[in-house]
């Protein structure tokens, strides 16, 4: 079987909702008033902090967040807000960033998160994902499958809390020895 | 299913590997209790994918791209044809003893792949990739004498001992002794790699399996008998042990250079180095590259 190069997210998925609009409009001939580039980027930021308040919400830590709004700010580098809502993605980078930081770690936790407000218990598994978001299941996985092909897999996202919390671990090591010395 | 494929834009051979995401199987196949939903991309590939993206070394593995379809995902990468262990097993038993010529040969080979064996570990490491499953089937050899890293699905992006592992990891014959000693959940890190890559290496110059367990017990067993019983395991291994330690043989360490004859004083000292019962006391990737044993001019093409 001839292998075919990196395909772009259109050709796998068709195009974005926000690009079949563009097209049909285009076909017709109706001029469209689209949003500028400032209007964007307050769009943007303000769903950015949907996913502040939601991961918060969510009681996840902090490495999954920052994953989640690397993800978010590397996704809007490709796409445009109109085309794919940024209330949407907010939800799907929150779900990708669990699953690439393993997160809730299996081996520790019975992967129940506890949401703080009614103190309703889920397994964390898409559906009750896709349930808190208030998105339909099929459109949550659908945009997974977008947005991995937009980030072209490149997942790993190399934070400072890691050296960091090395660093320390190695300080506090370092210290004891010296007591002991 | 891996498949061998030709694109047709660049004329590169791939390799696809394609997994077909089964409706009710989820993350990790092995778990019951998810099954039922569909949780989009499995969890485990995921991570494969995520950490094969993000190494870039001549060492490691390339991962071409991936592509996800219709609960079908398919990763290609480079196409490599031969790994270390059908290497291993083409070699008939003249090249390890009788014929010296042949045998120097093997040595020479020997270290040749070890240096590049090390520099992908070393590789990984300083990126904070945990490998976790370091075997001679998961170097594979290209047509240029390049070796390459594979195997990243037990991989971790981790190297801080911050929280417990769990002990499936790593094909019996290669786990380092703090994983079977560990229980449940072992703590350990970088070492284990360490560990299974001097397993490896011995392999490599003897044709067999340097230990050789059925069990985990039975492979605990091996390794005491050719390295010996621990005499003070607290102080020995940096946690504590199970008490049944005790209970074992007490062996005393046999000479490496005996096992793994024809290799040079170097080698051997390498290798004892790797095979350290501590953790911490384990030679690093990165200070086995400057072992006197890869120094001066090795390559294949003396002759």
């Amino acid at each position: 079987r001839a292998g075919s190069e990196e395909q772009q997210p259109d050709v796998v998925l068709g195009p974005s909702p926000g690009k079949k609009a563009r097209t049909e409009c285009e076909e017709s001939g109706v001029q469209v008033d689209c949003i500028t580039l400032q209007e964007e980027q307050i769009i943007q930021d303000y769903y950015l902090e949907g996913v502040f308040s939601l991961s918060n919400k969510l009681k996840l830590p902090a490495n999954v967040e920052t994953t989640a709004i690397t993800f978010y700010k590397r996704f809007y580098l490709y796409c445009s807000a109109m085309d794919y809502h940024p209330k949407d993605i907010m939800f799907t980078v929150l779900w990708v960033a669990c699953k690439v930081e393993h997160y809730p770690s299996r081996y520790i936790n019975a992967q129940k998160v506890v949401l703080n407000e009614n103190s309703r218990e889920f397994s964390f598994d898409a559906p009750a994902f896709a349930d808190h978001g208030n998105i339909p299941i099929e459109h949550l996985l659908r945009l997974e499958q977008v947005l991995l092909q937009v980030l072209k897999y490149h997942l790993m996202v190399h934070h400072p809390f890691r050296p960091l919390r090395g660093f320390l671990e190695m300080w506090t090591k370092r210290s004891d020895s010296m007591k002991l010395a | 299913m891996v498949v061998k494929c030709e694109s047709r834009v660049s004329g590169k051979v791939m390799v696809v590997k394609r997994i077909k995401k089964m409706p009710s199987v989820s993350g990790d196949a092995s778990d019951e209790d998810e099954a039922g939903a569909d949780q989009g991309f499995p969890v485990r590939y995921l991570r494969e994918a995520c950490l094969l993206r993000a190494c870039n070394h001549p060492n490691v593995m390339k991962l071409e791209f991936v592509t996800y379809h219709e609960g079908q995902i398919e990763l290609f990468s480079e196409f490599v044809g031969l790994n270390v262990e059908d290497y291993i097993s083409s070699l008939s038993d003249e090249y390890f003893t009788r014929n010296k010529q042949k045998h120097e040969w093997v040595l020479q080979l020997g270290r040749y792949f070890m240096k590049q064996v090390l520099k992908g570990i070393d590789y990984c490491h300083s990126i904070g990739i945990l490998l976790r499953d370091v075997k001679p089937r998961n170097f594979l050899i290209s047509s240029d004498g390049t070796l390459k890293l594979t195997g990243f699905v037990l991989a971790r992006f981790s190297l801080l001992p911050e929280e417990p592992l769990t002990q499936q990891v790593v094909t019996l014959s290669y786990r380092a002794p703090e994983i079977i000693l560990g229980g449940t959940y072992p703590v350990y890190t970088a070492p284990v790699d360490i560990w299974s890559a001097g397993c490896t290496f011995a392999e490599m110059i003897t044709g067999r399996t340097l230990f050789e367990g059925d069990s985990e017990i039975g492979q605990l067993l091996k390794i005491f008998k050719l390295l010996g019983t621990p005499s003070d395991c607290n102080k020995s291994f940096c946690f504590e042990v199970p008490s049944y330690i005790e209970l074992l043989p007490q062996w005393q360490p046999q000479s490496l250079s005996e096992r793994l004859e024809g290799l040079c004083d170097e080698g051997v000292d390498l290798l004892s180095r790797m095979l350290l019962y501590h953790p911490c006391s384990r030679i690093t990737a990165r200070d086995a590259l400057k072992h006197p044993y890869f120094q001066g001019d090795h390559s294949l093409m003396k002759t």
